[in-house]
């Protein structure tokens, strides 16, 4: 290709960019408000936090670049770290997977009977408030730790416990507490894109089915919905998983922060700690980059295992 | 004049027809009607809880269902706490003026910025939509030091700018739509640019009135995350006036305290009833939109 001639290329780019802008400029200039915000609070937040895990900062002098001794901190020093980092990990593994599960499980049941709009206003109720009204709901009810709450009261009358079990003291039941009151609020958006998806698998599909030998309902599911619903399985999967990873409000509120021996704080609870009570900031951003590498890492296992092939 | 055009009747009645119903199993209703009890109790003895006067409340065990209801622990509530330094109407009113401008502006620049995603594929699209699934990828959470920093040296902690801004920029508004945008047919794009319609046009005469079922589902998604939102107020927050609902209630909620246990309920539910109200009314526009969202990989 000849490229001789150089000088009209340079004429051409100044006609280029405002062509360029005649062309697409309106369209920038519409997504500018929700792109400006979205830069600011989301995608350079991200090289801020890593930025600024590499400094000790205290908010009061300008930050001083340390290297890595945030990260050598985190994970020879701190013991308690080591217990958020096992506990996220207990309680996103549950929750996420069963999580998923149940809400793919029940919208497949809903979708199979009359009165869908009963049962799915009914399952996602739990979803619709602040979590932390829900848990406080559960605190003051269903897991208070005397004998007039309602779980103790009920155990004791059936003979199976003689003395009141304190919930959200014992270190044997605050995670499973948790985890009960989360799964309990688990029918959230998931829920609703299943509720929408199920109906969309073209009846055809069905159809063609049957003529195949395909015989029972979870045949039918397994043959042929959830292959054509691959995309939501990948992202009410990736939604499932990050939700558990984010979540602290039904912890926070039930037991506390710290709650008592750390028995339920996550790595956001630490990061918060660390960077809202004791205004270490370089440390925290540590712990958040850490959340960010572990819950992005399992959203890539996602995709990959679920991405659709075509 | 508004242009809907019906590309999407196929897709209704593929969605919501009853068509899937044949022979229905009883065998499921037998695991979604415990199953349903079992997600509607918390509201239903929340309700009972809160309409429950003093005695009723310290009567054990207690009764599922409420014997002599009465508005006494929402009068306490509302009216008792008139007087103290913050009235908890404070925080109804912070709750709601939050979440009223975030639905607003929030449903009209994620809309904005989903058409030329979805429809124009403007240079960087693709680099964007990678940036809006990646950022679906890892919680939110992650972001509040940087995000602190932004808004202390911006000098809006302790204002609603805090608790509005930063949550404008939430990206699974903008996937929704984008993903649902992308199924407006690009002719009828064309024909209205044929007939000298200009770009600001097309977006709000024929695109919008395309996607009301996307636009009923982020301003649900936008009321809900504003309304039940915590996180933000926990960490944005100082003075006791500026506190939203959910925080409030956490407050107040803090202790298991039998004096205050029903004013606790009436407070949980004041919470809970708009969230079911608007759940209830944007459902079917909900399960159109989201019929198709997904991430294909």
């Amino acid at each position: 290709m000849a490229r001789a001639v150089s000088t009209p290329r340079v004429t051409m780019r100044g006609t280029g960019l405002v062509a360029f802008w005649r062309r697409w400029g309106i369209y920038y200039l519409m997504m500018t408000p929700w792109l400006a915000i979205f830069a600011t609070f989301t995608v350079l937040p991200v090289l801020a936090a890593a930025g600024l895990s590499l400094t000790y900062f205290n908010l009061l002098e300008p930050p001083r670049f340390i290297g890595l001794t945030n990260y050598r901190l985190l994970f020879v020093d701190d013991d308690i770290f080591y217990v958020t980092v096992r506990n996220t990990l207990y309680f996103a593994f549950i929750t996420g997977p069963l999580g998923f599960f149940l809400s793919f499980f029940f919208a497949w049941l809903i979708h199979q009977v009359r009165g869908r709009a009963f049962f799915s206003i009914a399952l996602y109720t739990p979803a619709m408030t602040s979590a932390i009204v829900l848990a406080t709901f559960f605190k003051q009810n269903l897991f208070t730790g005397d004998q007039y709450g309602i779980l103790n009261h009920l155990l004791i009358s059936l003979g199976i416990i003689q003395q009141p079990i304190i919930w959200l003291q014992d270190q044997r039941t605050m995670m499973p507490v948790v985890i009960i009151v989360t799964l309990w609020a688990s029918m959230n958006t998931g829920f609703l894109i299943w509720l929408a998806a199920l109906g969309s698998v073209p009846q055809d599909l069905y159809e063609a089915g049957k003529i195949d030998g395909v015989r029972s309902r979870l045949q039918e599911m397994w043959y042929i919905t959830l292959p054509s619903l691959k995309p939501q399985i990948l992202l009410t999967s990736v939604l499932s998983i990050v939700a558990a990873f984010g979540q602290f409000q039904i912890q926070q509120q039930l037991a506390g922060l710290p709650s008592p021996l750390y028995a339920v704080d996550t790595i956001v609870m630490h990061m918060l700690d660390y960077a809202f009570i004791r205004f270490e900031m370089g440390y925290a951003s540590a712990i958040a980059v850490v959340l960010f590498l572990v819950s992005f890492g399992c959203s890539r296992l996602l995709f990959r295992i679920f991405a659709s092939d075509e | 004049m508004a242009v809907a055009v019906p590309f999407l009747n196929r897709r209704r009645r593929i969605s919501l027809g009853s068509t899937r119903v044949q022979k229905e199993p009883l065998g499921i209703y037998f695991v979604l009607v415990p199953m349903a009890v079992l997600a509607i109790l918390p509201l239903v003895f929340m309700t009972s809880q809160a309409l429950k006067p003093i005695d009723e409340l310290l009567k054990y065990p207690p009764d599922l269902v409420v014997q002599h209801p009465t508005l006494l622990n929402f009068q306490n509530l509302l009216i008792a706490t008139s007087s103290t330094a913050v009235p908890f109407s404070r925080y109804i009113f912070n709750s709601a003026w939050v979440t009223i401008v975030q639905v607003i502006i929030g449903v009209l620049i994620g809309s904005m910025c989903a058409y030329p995603l979805a429809k124009i594929r403007v240079p960087g699209a693709a680099l964007i939509n990678a940036l809006i699934i990646a950022a679906i990828a890892f919680p939110p959470e992650v972001l509040a030091i940087p995000n602190y920093l932004v808004v202390s040296s911006l000098h809006m902690v302790d204002t609603y700018y805090a608790l509005i801004i930063p949550a404008l920029g939430a990206s699974f508004n903008v996937f929704v739509m984008t993903q649902f945008m992308s199924q407006i047919p690009t002719a009828l794009l064309e024909a209205a640019k044929m007939d000298g319609a200009s770009e600001w046009m097309i977006f709000w005469r024929i695109v919008i009135p395309n996607v009301r079922p996307a636009i009923a589902t982020i301003a649900f998604l936008s009321f809900q995350a504003a309304w039940n939102s915590s996180g933000p107020a926990l960490i944005y927050v100082r003075s006791e006036a500026m506190r939203t609902l959910p925080l409030a209630i956490a407050t107040l909620g803090a202790q298991t305290n039998i004096a205050t246990i029903g004013i606790v309920q009436a407070a949980g539910l004041l919470q809970f009833i708009p969230s079911l109200i608007i759940f209830i009314l944007s459902r079917t526009q909900m399960l159109q939109a989201l019929a198709h969202t997904g991430i294909k990989g």
